[in-house]
């Protein structure tokens, strides 16, 4: 199955640290499997994302994984015993997470009520937003989701994180499944 | 998980070896990684007690004194004597 | 530069090991000295603090592992109970030398609890928006050069920062970052539960942490 990882520069995990072979001679990348001793890699799996999923996520490099069954369903990621890179999405770049920061940010004035105006314009905004473009557009993500929920619960925060996946798969034009 | 990562920068420096551990249950593990998402200064501090636990593990072993060394040989010649001669 | 432990491969099957212990094999002895001897006064140091007394209380074990190779069950590892021997001994020989009982040593949690990283560094509680957030962040280290972290200035200010840990900080941070010992092994050597053992080493690990940035982030 096909799916979506965000990776720290150089396609290193940006958890465990784990370096996540490149693909070569036009082929897929080694897989990397989690062990069931290995608690850096978490021991239940290599995790992944759906298009839903990018948004809890973000950060540097955008990749194309593939992922070895049985892949499980989990709230907001996907499980697999392996995984290995695919392709790089190239369109998720500095200028992409600025424009995400952007329109996020914008949606935010548009929306809130609780003056969370303030931080989205201390962190992501002009100069203070470009100096870490990747950072922030991540940052963005959450200070959105607690405006949302500010406004109007839960049910606004599920809307603000699907306006958030729906710019990203229009933008990167990814695809589901 | 549909709301915000509630968890504070103060409270991910504390437990952050517990998550090196597997030790955090599932929805604490996906709270921690999702701040780490979001936060600069505590994705650096993962970082940093990554490197501090790396590091320890390059910190040299030092080769056994000879003369320690000669002794534990010689003691252990002699129990080997004193065993064989019991069996 | 060689890690910090190096197990001999010869020793790594525990039965063929104690098998020709058994045998008087003093090969096999050998290796086992050069591969723990280093580890093993680490530890005895955290619990004595004088070098001289450190050795006695590591040959001592060796000696002690010696008359007791024959009624050895595997129930534990060779190396676990090898470094029971020596934190019983070591405990043993503070107490007679300070003539009091080491408490640090023997409590069952954790030495005083409270915060491993300073309370400054955080926005307070009272800030209006941020309370408990970083006030300003952590360095990014991924960016340093690998020789910055090698250097033998990095090495001797991290050695030294183990050496200057609580004993059972010590010991837990050199068996598992130093030593390799999986969180078992610790657990089974120390006497430990899995949640002491991880808050001795979370404590010790963010010592080093705090070491290694006043090393690395002073300006060139």
């Amino acid at each position: 199955m096909l799916a979506y990882k965000f990776l720290r520069p150089g396609a290193v995990g940006p958890f465990s640290a784990t370096p996540w072979p490149a693909p070569a001679d036009g082929g897929p990348g080694a897989w990397v499997r989690a062990t069931a001793g290995d608690r850096a890699l978490c021991a239940a799996g290599v995790h992944a994302c759906d298009v839903d999923d990018l948004p809890f996520w973000m950060g540097e490099e955008l990749w194309r994984v593939e992922l070895e069954d049985p892949v499980e369903r989990r709230r907001s990621k996907l499980v697999a015993p392996a995984g290995r890179l695919v392709a790089r999405v190239g369109a998720w770049d500095e200028a992409a997470a600025l424009a995400f920061m952007d329109a996020t940010v914008d949606h935010i004035r548009e929306t809130d009520t609780g003056g969370y105006m303030t931080e989205a314009e201390i962190f992501c905004v002009g100069d203070a937003g470009r100096s870490d473009p990747f950072g922030n557009a991540a940052l963005s993500t959450m200070i959105a989701v607690e405006a949302a929920e500010r406004a109007g619960g839960l049910d606004a925060v599920r809307a603000e994180r699907r306006r958030q996946a729906a710019w990203l798969a229009e933008r990167l034009r990814l695809t589901s499944g | 998980m549909d709301g915000p990562a509630e968890i504070r920068c103060h409270q991910i420096v504390e437990i952050v070896t517990d998550y090196f551990e597997g030790a955090l249950d599932e929805a604490d593990r996906t709270r921690f990684e999702m701040h780490i998402v979001v936060c600069r200064g505590c994705e650096n501090y993962l970082q940093q007690m990554r490197v501090a636990a790396a590091t320890a593990e390059d910190v040299p072993a030092e080769e056994p004194d000879p003369q320690q060394m000669a002794e534990l040989v010689d003691a252990f010649r002699g129990w080997k004597r004193r065993t064989l001669e019991e069996r | 530069m060689t890690r910090g432990t190096v197990v001999d491969p010869a020793l790594r099957d525990d039965a063929e090991t104690v098998a020709a212990l058994r045998d008087g094999d003093e090969a096999v002895f050998v290796a086992l000295v050069r591969s723990y001897q280093s580890l093993m006064l680490r530890v005895a140091r955290g619990y004595v603090r004088d070098s001289r007394a450190a050795e006695d209380v590591v040959q001592e074990t060796w000696l002690a592992m010696l008359d007791g190779i024959h009624r050895f069950e595997a129930r534990s590892s060779l190396k676990t109970w090898l470094f029971r021997i020596l934190v019983n001994r070591s405990i043993t020989r503070a107490m007679k030398d300070r003539r009091q009982i080491p408490f640090s040593a023997l409590a069952p949690d954790d030495e005083a609890g409270g915060p491993t990283v300073d309370p400054d560094r955080f926005l307070p509680a009272d800030h209006p928006r941020f309370a408990g957030h970083w006030a300003a962040y952590p360095a990014d280290w991924s960016a340093l050069p690998h020789d910055r972290l090698m250097s033998r200035e990095t090495m001797a200010a991290v050695k030294d920062a183990i050496e200057q840990l609580p004993e059972r900080q010590r010991a837990v941070i050199a068996l598992r970052d130093i030593g390799g010992f999986s969180p078992e092994e610790v657990c089974a050597a120390l006497d430990l539960s899995d949640g002491n053992q991880r808050v001795l080493l979370h404590r010790a690990r963010a010592r080093v942490r705090a070491v290694l940035e006043v090393v690395l982030e002073v300006e060139a």
